[in-house]
């Protein structure tokens, strides 16, 4: 897959919204270190982490909270 | 789409605290854990229960991200990533497996027993009573497994993919910007964006939903990328020669 195809995938990638095949394509790429495109997923992770944000917040339960840290002094 | 707006308490300061609570979580100190917890998990939550519609399924999936975060700490650390884009990319996917898994529950047909359930076209066939509970299998098996290259690879490499903490810090420092700036996308792109983004489906389970062509559907999903992209570099002010 050239770099130029490459380019506006990235996004779909983290979402997970690629074929198998082509996120295996990508995964691929990113591993063999393609300082290019390291960069673009990078900043295709911020654009992810900036979409999810963009819901009200809302707490979770008291009891939730207690659960996890059960469950981490249990370790 | 809500709009949160600028928290002046966020930026470099906040994701220095972070990045600190991180390094202490990688030490085994749970109390830096329940720091992150209590910074995070509103912002998290209100993305699961959009993604998994309950509070008890959210809170589940919650419970995993921080478990996973427990336990991966000290590789996080080590890349000086923003821990907010790991958990938050993170309790996506653990959303986004639980829902595919709902959802291939949901689909599997009733067994009846005997076959007394097979149409006459099938008996006829001669097909074998289960043959479409194969097949089936065989779908069920390409659906869960969708996502499941990406979170193998944020999972292990989180260093080639997590966001520097500087450059998460800006884009919250100017989050109300930035989303006044993606408000302004087409709607049709944006309907798109959000079945990807929030209900997790792939680019041709879109096309299905949408009743359009797989191909306008890849084009107008990687077009609304481009717009938030350039918007992005508008509001960041990180134009490069390289754009």
């Amino acid at each position: 897959m050239d770099r130029r195809h490459l380019e506006d995938v990235y996004e779909l990638f983290l979402l997970g919204a690629l074929p198998e095949e082509d996120s295996l394509e990508v995964r691929e790429h990113l591993t063999q270190g393609c300082e290019h495109c390291l960069e673009r997923v990078k900043e295709a992770a911020r654009t992810v982490y900036l979409l999810s944000l963009t819901l009200k917040p809302s707490s979770p339960g008291p009891k939730a909270k207690a659960d996890l840290l059960r469950l981490l002094l249990k370790r | 789409m809500v709009i949160i707006k600028e928290s002046k308490s966020s930026g470099a300061n906040k994701e220095l605290r972070t990045e600190e609570l991180l390094g202490r979580v990688a030490d085994r100190d749970v109390e830096a854990l329940e720091s992150l917890y209590d910074e995070f998990a509103p912002k998290l939550m209100g993305l699961l229960i959009r993604i998994l519609s309950t509070r008890p399924d959210a809170e589940s999936a919650l419970q995993e991200v921080f478990l996973r975060l427990w336990k991966e700490a000290p590789g996080i650390a080590q890349t000086k990533g923003s821990v907010a884009a790991w958990l938050v990319l993170m309790a996506r996917h653990a959303a986004f497996q639980r829902l595919r898994a709902q959802r291939t529950v949901a689909a599997r047909p009733a067994r009846s027993p005997l076959g007394q359930g097979r149409t006459k076209e099938e008996k006829s066939a001669g097909k074998p009573a289960d043959s479409g509970c194969q097949e089936h299998k065989a779908r069920e098996r390409r659906s869960t497994k969708h996502g499941s290259e990406t979170l193998s690879f944020l999972s292990a490499s989180p260093q080639l993919w997590m966001p520097r903490s500087e450059d998460i810090a800006l884009a919250d420092a100017r989050l109300g910007l930035l989303q006044r700036a993606f408000n302004q996308m087409p709607k049709p792109q944006y309907r798109a964006l959000e079945l990807a983004v929030f209900d997790g489906y792939t680019e041709s389970e879109i096309a299905a939903q949408l009743g359009e062509p797989l191909g306008k559907v890849s084009a107008g999903l990687r077009a609304a990328f481009t717009f938030l992209r350039h918007r992005q570099h508008a509001v960041l002010g990180t134009w490069t020669a390289d754009i």
